[in-house]
């Protein structure tokens, strides 16, 4: 929404990295601007607005503000700290004239061009913590299309119609799931709402939840009308504080509101929603192992069959679906099945939000219709890699997806050209790397992550991952013995094939697509015990190459433990006996000068 | 039904099957490691996967359900590879301890491995290190050994329903655990045990004793309670070395107790008595059995033709054989001619539901028994119908027994309150009383309703057959105490005589005591000046008791484990008990046919005449299977008229508890159980304990009236506050329990 030509509204970025670069301070520093030059006074007459709004996407530069001064479009001013309020106050506000300095430049539109803000529309604009505003914006008004036009099985064939597919990376049709949970037998279903995102890096349902909690429920609501569901849960990670802050407040004003609850809206639909936090298992984002925890029981994954739409939480018909998936339904319903197939490709409809970090320059949450090329992805949306430094590869999916090389760059981002390039869509995570990435180590740090996290239930998955992460050790450690590749690639084939749950099915991956994209640096790994990357501090040498050297001294001045004696015109000396291998002088020399 | 094919095989299942039941009808061997018929399908180990035509993924086939015209292949170089990779993985931490590992020979892992020819192992071994655990006193747990299949853990909470242990961390720490790393808060039924695939959780009283291809097994009956378990005793040279379920046997389906499983080391206890023992002055003096029997019958004859044939008294143990007691019988009415026959049963209540009736029962009442101690295999079977049910489990019971966490209703308290409440019940089904209403509702509306009691209290009894006239459907599970407590009722050596009545009167002159240790019954326990003025008594038992001390001829004679007949369980289920070993030691039912004949009766010369005889002459049991069929009974419980009674005096009242451990004195002579629960023990709240300044093994002496006895004390927080309990049927306990059920008592604290 953009601002009412009689209001004049101030929004401050108020999601996770916003509040966490400041932004309850910056906006205390408008308040108390405008209390200190006695503009409130003035400012109410105009019926302004201080709002807090949820993540616009940008996080790398955060504090985002955004001014709305009638007459005007809105202005955005980046990295703003509480010390630059009173300027934006008196000039913008005051006087009119935008601060140039600070305002958002060509980059920062750059951001958006390709993006389609379409889940992500209110993000950033509605306050997240006020349904009314929610309700200004056009919420709640497709589940009352819903209930008043449609019948459950037509919303389970418009959902069908637009293509819709799970957004919590595997890419079921929404539709269909649905209907097999509404074609189980039983009085008593449940829907769930996975907001257990895990993946490193991840953060698109964090931002859904905390920016516009209610659009959630709202999506939850058609899918409870669709397929017969009276009881409903969100689980949300209980490492999103602020998520569950506002969900829970979103569930009771819904409630009072009567959007939750008996009769609802006048109808007798009934939906009661209840929220559940989780105890920081990753693999309780896996559903079967979410109902076991909501259950009360250890986050363990179950065998399917029985699948969760005939035997799920408590041995009832139950429906599991994302937070991303949810956040698109109302849109669907209000926009129409047709609208929304017109976006993406053949076989991936509408759009996909990604979470976006590593080695590129824009790290933040975007909005990009499927079927873009990753490389628009990276160098388009999110301007290229940092430094000046040359692309190296994308892990995409998350810790279970794969990593994709320079070549594979224009592979069209839609479910199943990521699955054939050996990658996925996961959630959405979206982790740059460049040239100074060791692969090993980077397939190192994944397996890492997932071995931790495997529940331990079954074997594969169990000792297979520790045993593979065991000889990926050892390759980044110099220990590396010959064979060593092909034994990663036949126990990651049988890890894949024999895992209980999507976890250990997945978990190899970026060894796998590490080892096909990147072999050769496993190979300097374990014959010639180099880390071509110079990651691995094992085997880096830590010696100043003469010829690179233009004897700056920055690795004399970064060394923590002065192992390295420089003087002024002369080559940097490092004396390995007091070197502690902590990179410091690799990651800084600009010249790429120490081996 | 559906028809499957696998590896080519055709065969028809029901439509629920899962691949694994389909493949073992269409007789396929599919490999299985965390799978366990009793427990839910799990899917862990992934060592079933198979492949199903169609379908893209492996498929465990311990979880999947078989769908109609499947098509599985459970074998080909995929399947063979994986499950090689899987065996592989386990080895790496595994420790190679086969050689000193008491499961070596019965081990799943080992077969495993064989079965997939691993050979060698392509990573590196990093064998696990921990110290093997021992706070268990039955069960060693060596958690380096564990594969993490989690049977234990799902036994524990699926049958026994106590969640004693579970997993804990996640990965590759995951660990079996006790909760918070306590000390097993649990039965010992074992149970974990006997689901364990690997040598993780060992029985500690067979532990490095011997290995299992050496042991001879034998079918039989467990003889330490009423619940009727069939068990296999495992032997060696006429020594028992262990005592092992089978799942596809018996009415208990595999279930042991503590005792059952663990209590056997009494049938080898060293202290068994070899010889027949004479009493020569103050001292008893060895003599041959021969000579003992000759001289037990010279006696009693003497006795016969000087006082007559009624001053000869017969008391008959609950532990004999059926055939034994219908011989003691014969030697008493037939032989003797007295009318003198007593035992410490009762025929008020009789045998009707069965386990079955429990799998199938909609309500359940539980009253005023603690049936997870004195029956642990009835309780198991109460705990998974209530779980499975999700409720229907109402239990009246002073304290929190072990159901608390199936029941749905549990009514607790003071005797003086919960008695009132109890009967309150039984006024509402027989809708006289608003009170309890909608628990007495509960059970009138129910289909197939249940009521275990005990039927050895008068009290109680009159509660029963009140609510059986109000509610006919209710099947009465009567809850008998020993082996053959009901056998022996039926073998008609549950006269009604009363030994103290019989005694007093003057007229007896001699007793022949089989296996009843008298000495330390509640109910007998003011005879013992009484029993040192007869003139003759013959004691037989395995062991020599407080009885045979006091008597003047002692037989030791063979245990359940060494002898022939049948028992017949709480159902009234005839089942037969096999010899697994030989002591060298005369039966009771061996001594009774010398006696009979020596004493110019005719005994049958065998187990199986003996049988025959029964036939003929225990009319209910003329057309029963002695292999495990149903007696009937013309009545389930007598109409009984008496009251709850609270007795004495005192701040604190006092209800008589039941023991898991033992049924009697009889299991006191395991070292194992006894090393677990030896002395007597009064149960306290915490709060009284704490009033009194008592603490766990402090001594406390009880005053009942004149009657003052020391106990130790064991704090129980489920007793509720002013209430205490002490076991019945145990060492030290007769003489207060002999006051009455109930009753008021102080306590004493020692300085």
């Amino acid at each position: 929404m953009s601002a009412n030509n009689d209001i004049i509204e101030v929004h401050i970025c108020m999601g996770t990295a916003g509040v966490a670069s400041g932004g309850y301070e910056v906006m205390d520093a408008f308040a108390a601007e405008f209390e200190k030059e006695g503009i409130s006074a003035v400012l109410k007459e105009r019926n302004c607005k201080v709002k807090a709004t949820g993540c616009r996407g940008l996080c790398a530069r955060d504090v985002l503000v955004d001014i709305h001064l009638p007459g005007m479009g809105p202005i955005t001013y980046e990295h703003v700290t509480p010390e630059m309020v009173p300027s934006i106050v008196q000039e913008h506000i005051g006087a009119g004239q935008v601060v140039d300095k600070w305002a958002a430049k060509k980059d920062y539109y750059d951001f958006y061009k390709l993006q389609k803000r379409y889940v992500l529309k209110d993000c950033g604009k509605v306050d997240p913590e006020d349904i009314d505003d929610y309700i200004s914006l056009g919420g709640y008004d497709a589940i009352k299309k819903v209930l008043k036009e449609m019948t459950p099985e037509q919303v389970i064939d418009e959902v069908k119609k637009s293509g819709l597919r799970g957004r919590g990376g595997g890419g079921f049709p929404t539709g269909m799931k649905w209907g097999f949970c509404r074609a189980s037998k039983g009085d008593l279903k449940y829907l769930i709402c996975n907001a257990d995102e895990g993946d490193p890096g991840a953060f698109m349902d964090r931002s859904i939840i905390e920016g516009n909690p209610h659009v959630v429920i709202e999506g939850m609501l058609i899918a409870a009308y669709a397929i017969g569901c009276k009881e409903g849960y969100i689980y949300c990670r209980a490492e999103y504080p602020l998520a569950i802050k506002r969900v829970k407040k979103a569930l009771r004003v819904a409630e009072e509101r009567g959007f939750l609850g008996k009769n609802i809206l006048g109808t007798d639909f009934e939906f009661h929603l209840h929220l559940k936090e989780g105890a920081g298992a990753f693999v309780c984002g896996e559903e079967t192992a979410l109902i076991a925890s909501i259950e009360g029981e250890r986050g363990m994954p179950r065998s399917r069959p029985p699948f969760p739409a005939v035997k799920g939480l408590w041995a009832k018909p139950t429906n599991v679906n994302n937070v991303e998936t949810f956040a698109n339904l109302p849109l669907i319903i209000l926009d129409g099945a047709d609208y929304y197939a017109s976006m993406g490709t053949e076989k991936s409809k509408g759009t996909k939000i990604f979470a976006l970090s590593g080695k590129v320059k824009s790290t933040g949450l975007v909005e990009v219709p499927m079927g873009i090329t990753i490389r628009q992805l990276i160098f388009d949306v999110g301007g290229g890699i940092a430094k000046k430094r040359k692309f190296k590869a994308v892990q995409l999916g998350g810790p279970s997806g794969g990593c994709i090389p320079e070549h594979l760059l224009d592979t069209p981002i839609d479910y199943d050209s990521l699955i054939a390039a050996g990658a996925m869509m996961g959630s959405g995570g979206v982790v740059v790397m460049d040239e100074t990435n060791c692969m090993v180590n980077v397939a190192h740090f994944f397996l890492t992550f997932t071995q931790r996290e495997s529940c331990g239930k079954c074997i594969p998955c169990r000792i297979g991952t520790k045993t593979m992460l065991d000889i990926l050790k050892r390759i980044t450690t110099g220990e590396g013995r010959e064979g060593d590749i092909e034994t990663l690639q036949d126990l990651a084939n049988d890890i894949k094939i024999a895992s209980l749950c999507g976890l250990g099915q997945t978990a190899p991956n970026p060894v796998l697509t590490t080892i096909k994209y990147f072999r050769h640096e496993y190979e300097a790994h374990i014959k010639d015990k180099k880390c071509p990357a110079r990651e691995c501090s094992e085997l880096i040498e830590f010696v100043v190459a003469d010829d690179r050297c233009k004897k700056c001294g920055i690795c004399f001045k970064v060394c923590p433990v002065g192992a390295i004696t420089w003087e002024k015109g002369k080559v940097a000396y490092i004396d390995k006996s007091k070197c502690v291998k902590c990179r410091e002088c690799i990651v800084n020399c600009p010249f790429n000068a120490i081996d | 039904m559906v028809n499957v094919k696998i590896d080519g095989v055709d065969v028809q299942v029901e439509p629920n099957s899962t691949i694994l039941e389909a493949a073992e009808k269409a007789g396929v061997h599919i490999p299985i490691l965390c799978h366990d018929k009793v427990l839910k399908p799990f899917g862990a180990c992934r060592v079933c996967l198979v492949e199903v035509k169609n379908n893209p993924k492996l498929m465990t086939a311990c979880t999947t359900p078989v769908m109609d015209n499947m098509e599985i292949t459970t074998k080909n170089d995929k399947l063979a590879k994986i499950r090689k990779t899987l065996i592989e993985l386990l080895l790496i931490n595994h420790p190679l301890d086969c050689p000193v590992c008491d499961k070596g020979g019965e081990c799943t892992l080992q077969d495993l491995t064989y079965e997939f020819g691993v050979s060698q192992v392509r990573f590196d071994p990093k064998p696990n290190d921990t110290p093997v655990d021992h706070t268990n006193p039955f069960i060693e747990r060596d958690i380096d050994r564990c594969v993490l299949c989690g049977r234990c853990v799902r036994i524990c909470d699926e049958v026994v329903n106590i969640q004693a242990i579970s997993f804990q961390n996640r990965g590759t720490d995951t660990i079996i655990g006790t909760s918070f790393n306590q000390p097993w808060n649990c039965e010992f039924c074992g149970q974990c045990m006997s689901v364990c695939p690997v040598g993780s959780l060992n029985n500690r009283v067979y532990l490095f004793k011997n290995r299992p291809w050496n042991l001879q097994k034998t079918e039989s009956i467990c003889g330490l309670c009423s619940c009727g378990c069939s068990i296999l005793i495992d032997s060696e040279d006429n020594e028992v070395f262990r005592i092992k379920e089978d799942y596809d046997l018996g009415v208990n389906k595999g279930l042991l107790c503590v005792k059952g499983r663990f209590g056997f080391e009494l049938i080898n206890n060293v202290k068994r008595e070899k010889n027949s023992k004479i009493k020569v002055g103050e001292e008893f003096k060895n003599i041959s059995i021969e000579d003992a029997i000759s001289t037990a019958s010279k006696k009693l004859a003497e006795i016969k033709s000087k006082y007559g044939s009624d001053s000869i008294g017969v008391v008959v143990s609950s532990r004999l054989t059926n055939e034994e007691a219908f011989l003691a019988r014969k030697l008493a009415k037939d032989v003797i001619g007295t009318p003198y026959i007593f035992s410490s049963e009762t025929d008020d209540a009789m045998p009707e539901g069965t386990y079955a009736d429990i799998e199938n029962a909609d309500d359940i009442t539980v009253l005023n028994i603690d049936v997870t101690e004195s029956n642990p295999v009835l309780g198991f079977f109460i705990r998974m119908t209530a779980r499975k049910n999700e409720g229907g489990l109402r239990v009246f019971y002073p304290k929190m027994t072990a159901l608390k966490r199936v029941a749905s209703e549990f009514y607790t308290g003071k005797p003086s309150e919960l008695l009132g409440l109890i009967n309150d019940f039984a006024d509402a089904v027989e809708g006289k009383s608003n009170r309890c209403s909608e628990a007495a509702s509960k059970l009138l509306a129910a289909n197939s309703p249940v009521l275990v009691f005990n039927p050895y209290s008068k009290a109680d009894l009159a509660v029963v057959s009140r609510i059986k006239k109000a509610q006919p459907k209710v099947k009465l599970i009567p809850c008998k105490l020993k082996n053959n407590s009901q056998g022996i009722v039926d073998m008609g050596c549950a006269t009604g005589a009363d030994l103290v009545d019989g005694l007093g009167r003057d007229k007896i002159k001699a007793l022949v005591v089989l296996g009843e240790n008298i000495a330390v019954n509640p109910g007998y326990v003011n005879l013992v000046g009484v029993l040192s003025k007869l003139e003759f008594i013959l004691s037989t038992d395995p062991y020599f008791t407080e009885t045979s001390a006091i008597s003047d001829l002692y037989i030791p004679v063979a245990t359940f484990a060494e002898k022939s007949g049948t028992f017949t369980n709480f159902e009234g289920r005839v089942q037969t008990v096999n010899p697994a070993i030989d002591k060298g030691l005369i039966s009771d039912f061996d001594l009774l046919v010398s006696l009979i004949n020596s004493l110019g009766g005719k005994a049958p010369d065998s187990v199986d005449a003996a049988q025959e005889l029964i036939r003929k002459e225990i009319s209910n049991y003329s057309g029963v299977d002695f292999n495990g069929g149903v007696v009937e009974y013309p009545y389930a419980v007598k109409d009984v008229n008496a009251r709850y009674e609270i007795v004495g005096s005192g701040s604190y009242e006092l209800y008589r508890c039941s023991l898991r451990f033992h049924s009697g004195t009889f299991t006191t002579w395991s070292p194992d159980l006894t090393k677990v629960y030896k002395e007597a023990t009064i149960e306290i709240n915490p709060e009284d304990a704490a009033d009194l300044n008592l603490k766990d093994g402090d001594l406390v002496t009880v005053k009942a009236g004149e009657t003052m006895k020391k106990f130790y004390v064991e704090i129980e927080k489920y007793n509720p506050r002013g209430v205490v309990s002490i076991p019945m049927n145990y060492k030290g306990t007769e003489a207060i329990l002999a006051k009455g059920e109930y009753q008021r008592v102080e306590l004493i604290k020692h300085a």
